[in-house]
């Protein structure tokens, strides 16, 4: 019996609740890269699965405005993966917001930068 | 908090609605069999009534459940806009999509409750249990079933075993005449313990993968809410062993009697601990893990 109320107290010390949060674990184009050619979507890949319609990714230049085309959606091979289109752009400097919604409800939101180089 | 307050309820009419249905099935029927009658009009119109409430509480607070999650995920200002965005939540999110099928299971296990085919009532309100891991972060984080996904789907059925048929238990053990009562104690021994051994396995499991260690514990409220959870689930631990070795090889002996309001009054309050260690994982569910805070 001891032995059982040991490992129950260790069991609960180490447990966590299985309710967590979505983090982000790579992008495309990746956080402050310099790239030549200016890409045609932005892409983030998070650790949990993604529900599309409570998601955002706004893409904007370095006046503040947005440049991406507000067409968010999933990979279709990959529920972790968010994508969004963007209008044709030049050189300069770009920042991305997201706020995702994870299929387990919670919500997590991010930024990060990449320069599309002269 | 009133989003975590409103799962916690829906979990826990879920819980004892599975857990009352399987007592009913596992224990009280083959005891009153081994008895040569059936269980008396009291207990039966009892059990019947809770088993009513557990699954008018899950469906009740399954409603609050969707309109305040409606609003965290829609960011809706208003009643009409969290109406409005409802059919969208409901059935356009795998959180919407499980709580359906959940709500059909428990609709389905009321309506089957009310023609008394128990062992019918016990498998779906076991289904609703089983789905809530649908809800958890080991789904939303490997897609099918993954050990840890197993494991939590474990982890709530051994819950509902355990911790929804106390409430039935109380009854018998208030109501029903001694020997009955003693029969149907040491019936129930056996599944409190696999169950308990089932939680502590699975919290392990669940632990290893997902948990911030001592330094997500202390200096977190996702840690100072799960010390919480602990110290609870230690006390139902202690009175669990209480009844078991003291007060029911009691209730066979010339006290039994007074034995029995010892018992009745030590499974209320282990009923009453079990609810809030329900609502304190339902709490945790609305703050980050240590994990995530102690990773950076």
């Amino acid at each position: 019996m001891r032995q059982i109320l040991l490992a129950v107290s260790l069991a609960l010390i180490a447990s966590t609740s299985a309710f967590a949060h979505a983090h982000l674990e790579s992008s495309t184009p990746a956080a402050d890269a310099t790239l030549q050619t200016p890409p045609a979507e932005v892409a983030i890949v998070l650790s949990e699965e993604i529900e599309p319609k409570f998601s955002t990714i706004e893409v904007k230049d370095a006046h503040g405005t947005r440049i991406d085309k507000g067409d968010v959606h999933l990979a279709p091979d990959n529920a972790k993966r968010l994508i969004v289109s963007l209008q044709p752009i030049g050189p300069g400097s770009y920042e991305v917001d997201w706020k995702v919604t994870s299929v387990d409800t919670h919500k997590t939101h991010g930024s990060f930068g990449f320069k599309v180089g002269a | 908090m009133l989003l975590a307050l409103m799962r916690g309820f829906f979990v826990a009419g879920a819980l004892s609605s599975f857990g009352a249905s399987l007592f009913t099935t596992l224990i009280l029927i083959p005891v009153a069999g081994e008895f040569g009658a059936e269980p008396s009009e009291l207990v039966s119109r009892r059990l019947r009534a809770n088993l009513a409430v557990s699954l008018g509480v899950a469906l009740l607070a399954g409603i609050a459940w969707l309109g305040l999650q409606t609003q965290a995920m829609a960011e809706t200002q208003s009643f009409a806009e969290t109406a409005a965005a409802v059919p969208s939540v409901l059935f356009g999110t795998r959180f919407g999509q499980v709580l359906c099928l959940q709500a059909a299971a428990l609709a389905a296990a009321a309506l089957f409750a009310g023609l008394s085919r128990d062992r019918l009532v016990a498998m779906l309100a076991g289904l609703a249990v089983l789905l809530e891991a649908g809800h958890s972060h080991a789904f939303a984080m490997a897609h099918g079933l993954s050990p840890l996904l197993l494991s939590q789907s474990m982890h709530l059925v051994a819950a509902g075993a355990w911790l929804g048929g106390l409430l039935p238990l109380l009854v018998v053990v208030a109501h029903a005449p001694l020997d009955v009562a003693h029969r149907v104690l040491k019936r129930f021994s056996p599944i409190a313990t696999v169950s308990v051994v089932i939680l502590a396995a699975t919290a392990l499991l669940q632990g290893a993968v997902l948990s911030g260690g001592l330094k997500g514990l202390f200096g977190t409220a996702y840690g100072s809410v799960l010390l919480l959870k602990l110290a609870l689930f230690a006390a139902l631990i202690v009175l669990a062993a209480n009844n078991r070795l003291r007060l029911t090889p009691a209730l066979a002996s010339r006290n039994g009697d007074a034995t029995r309001r010892s018992l009745a009054l030590s499974i209320g309050i282990e009923t009453a601990i079990g609810l809030l260690v329900v609502l304190a994982a339902a709490a945790l569910s609305g703050l980050e893990p240590g994990m995530h805070i102690t990773s950076g």
